[in-house]
């Protein structure tokens, strides 16, 4: 049985760094915190080369490489990373162990397909560079993956298959206790190999129990299980920005980027977004957040992005934006039998996308599908949205109540009106209808939520005016009112 | 002599290539209102801007609406109504029609256009009606004739029918104008819409030729 480790070294930066790997290659200092306490954490590779070390205040680091670029350490964007780090090791096996900060280790299977280089190029594409090692046992895969780090090849990928191979390595890849450290170094033991010729009882004598985990990881005999974790079900991106947003141009393009990694995890786990939940941070303190339900769940990023920009167009705050977050839910494809007269909408993503220009030219509550209250309380009912996929199980229409009569055409407001009666209205003067009347029917007496302080209660008229036009009139307390016309 | 006979000659090769091309048949699905479907030769026609002019208050437009809207929902289909002024009441529609429709508030005409030229432009909804009659006089004839021009070229080259219902005649480009005139008395409340449809009187004011090169394909809604 063969275990490998991926490891992405300088995690926490490398997680911080994913939306602009451009950055990578420019000196750049990942602060562990914010404030007089902050000390480089980890810094890139052009900056360590500039003489910026971890554990350096922020101002001595500034000194020594005057372009040096500050990143804070983001706690939710290493946890997208190592959702991501994950994604990719469950591509290759299931049996897969949450080992650390940027390590994970895996049961490593080639004949179901398992290669080196794939595995890091899935990880390179999720904006993370990785190095992977294999060996007989999770600890000496864990020095492989570390072995190849310090390798320059074009895969960073390190095979081990006896402890010997462990030899040249330095000591340090062991990591023994500092003080152990110390006097290892006096003795000029500067590699495994010279670590493991003392001999594991000679060690003991002279440096006592704590040196044999050690000792035991350099020969290469530590066998344990994988803390086995299942597939997370989390699509998430998210970004703590070090400069505030004002502008939308800035925040879509970040916005595509993250979208872009969310398509590409999903993508590999042969899903589609049902749901796109977008949440911005502000610069107060506040958020704002908000659900993009997928009207045919789809992996397209030039879709999700249109559906979020469309939205995005016409999103006003008050204050800046300083944290974006991105996730997505998961659905299968979708998979629809139409009836045989019923038709899909041409194109769904179109569509969701008018309903947003609508929803924003003439507000939520103006655009939808009618759905009347169960109350006899006139014009009362509420906005549905419309939903583009056709129900699983859709009334028919013989189910349903049809309509008698002509349908009324509501005023809204109602028009006011004067009516004279003689006990029934013979006379209508109002900015809508005029005339004498010749026909009536009504009173209808209704009334409703007698037990409430918004108790309501009218008296309906049916009226046919000499010029053809059939209306509705209310009587209230407060007076006459024309309802609609009957058409 | 040789002059003259140029002349003719280019004369004849401009009128062979300026020749009015025969019309071809229209796409169209019917309505399932006799009268309606016999006046359009067929029902209503796919990618055309429709007119339905009542100077009544109480003409049946609204009955013919949404018998319109209801067939478009039967069939599987999500018809659209524009609302200029807000007049639809959904406690008079059919609770079928009331599952399939969009439903557009609108409170300005020029609003509501915008609505319809964003539906165009999506063309996923084969029945649009864009209802204009609560919209006051002044209001629509102060929309540009070009606003109408763009609408009807945009619904041409689609599979969608718009319908737009005004008190008085207002689109000087639609395909066809129709003139809703019936009178209905106080017993029409209680009626099936079925037999009050028939009372129903419609007359073309104007109907366009149809145009070469619209693919000949008749069916349902859509």
């Amino acid at each position: 049985m063969k275990y490998a480790v991926l490891w992405a070294p300088d995690f926490a930066l490398q997680a911080v760094l994913r939306p602009e790997p451009e950055l990578r290659l420019q000196p750049v200092a990942l602060i562990n915190e914010q404030g007089p306490q902050g000390r480089v954490f980890q810094a890139t590779w052009s900056a360590l080369q500039e003489g910026v070390l971890p554990g350096m205040p922020p101002s001595q680091a500034q000194a020594r490489c005057p372009r040096l670029l500050f990143k804070t350490r983001s706690p939710a964007s290493e946890d997208c990373a190592k959702a991501a780090m994950l994604e990719c090791a469950l591509g290759v096996s299931p049996w897969v162990e949450d080992t650390g900060a940027g390590v994970c280790s895996l049961r490593w299977e080639p004949g179901f397909g398992a290669d080196p280089a794939r595995l890091l190029e899935a990880l390179a594409k999720r904006s993370l560079k990785g190095c992977l090692g294999l060996a007989p046992n999770p600890d000496l895969a864990w020095l492989a993956a570390q072995a190849a780090a310090l390798g320059h090849g074009p895969v960073l990928c390190r095979e081990i298959r006896e402890s010997r191979e462990l030899h040249p390595l330095p000591l340090k890849l062991l990591t023994p206790p500092a003080h152990l450290s110390e006097v290892l170094d006096q003795w000029g033991v500067r590699t495994i190999g010279d670590f493991v010729a003392l001999g594991r009882d000679a060690l003991l004598e002279r440096l006592g129990p704590e040196i044999s985990p050690v000792f035991e990881r350099a020969v290469g005999r530590v066998e344990r299980p994988l803390r086995q974790i299942t597939t997370p079900e989390r699509y998430e991106e998210h970004l703590d920005l070090e400069h505030a947003i004002e502008t939308l141009e800035p925040l879509l393009f970040l916005i595509r980027r993250c979208l872009g990694q969310l398509v590409l995890r999903l993508g590999s786990a042969w899903l589609v977004a049902g749901e796109i939940h977008l949440r911005l941070g502000f610069a107060s303190g506040g958020f704002y957040q908000r659900v993009f339900s997928v009207p045919s769940p789809t992996c397209d990023e030039n879709v999700l992005f249109g559906m979020l920009h469309t939205h995005l167009e016409n999103f006003r705050a008050e204050h800046p934006i300083t944290a974006l977050g991105l996730s997505a839910v998961p659905s299968r494809a979708p998979r629809q039998q139409f009836a045989l007269f019923e038709s899909a909408l041409r194109d769904p993503h179109q569509f969701f996308e008018t309903l947003a220009r609508l929803h924003a030219l003439l507000g939520e509550d103006r655009v939808g599908r009618p759905e009347p209250e169960p109350t006899r309380r006139s014009d009362c009912f509420r906005m549905r949205a419309l939903s583009a996929a056709p129900a699983e199980h859709p009334p028919s229409a013989e189910a349903l109540p049809g309509a008698l009569g002509l349908s009324l055409r509501r005023f809204r407001p109602l028009v006011a009106a004067r009516v004279q009666c003689a006990p029934q209205p013979v006379f209508v003067e109002s900015a809508e209808v005029n005339g004498p009347v010749l026909a009536v029917q009504g009173p209808v007496v209704l009334s409703g939520d007698w037990w409430d302080r918004a108790a309501w209660s009218h008296r309906e008229w049916d009226v046919e005016l000499r010029d053809g036009v059939l209306c509705r009139l209310r009587e209230e307390p407060g007076g006459w009112f024309v309802e609609g016309i009957y058409d | 002599m040789l002059r003259a006979a140029k002349i003719l000659h280019l004369r004849e090769l401009i009128q062979g290539h300026l020749h009015a091309p025969p019309s071809a048949p229209r796409a169209y699905s019917p309505s399932g209102f006799p009268p309606l479907d016999s006046l359009l030769e067929g029902g209503l026609w796919k990618g055309a801007l429709f007119e339905f002019s009542s100077p009544a208050k109480t003409s049946g437009a609204s009955l013919l609406m949404h018998h319109l809207l209801r067939l478009s929902s039967q069939q599987g289909q999500h018809p659209a109504l524009i609302d200029g002024r807000d007049t639809f009441d959904p406690q008079s529609a059919d609770r079928f029609l009331l599952t399939r429709l969009l439903w557009i508030r609108c409170q300005k005409a020029a609003d509501a256009l915008r609505c319809a030229d964003l539906l165009l432009r999506d063309g996923n909804l084969p029945l649009v009606f864009l209802d204009l009659r609560g919209n006051s006089r002044e209001e629509l004839r102060r929309i540009p004739a070009p606003h109408w021009y763009r609408l009807q070229r945009m619904v041409e080259p689609t599979a969608v029918t718009l319908i737009a219902l005004t008190a008085h005649s207002l689109i000087p480009c639609a395909d066809v104008r129709l003139c809703l005139e019936s009178r209905f008395g106080l017993e029409s409340l209680e009626d099936d819409p079925q037999a009050l449809l028939g009372r129903i009187h419609l007359h073309v004011v104007r109907k366009r030729p149809a145009r070469l090169g619209l693919p000949i394909h008749s069916g349902a809604l859509g």
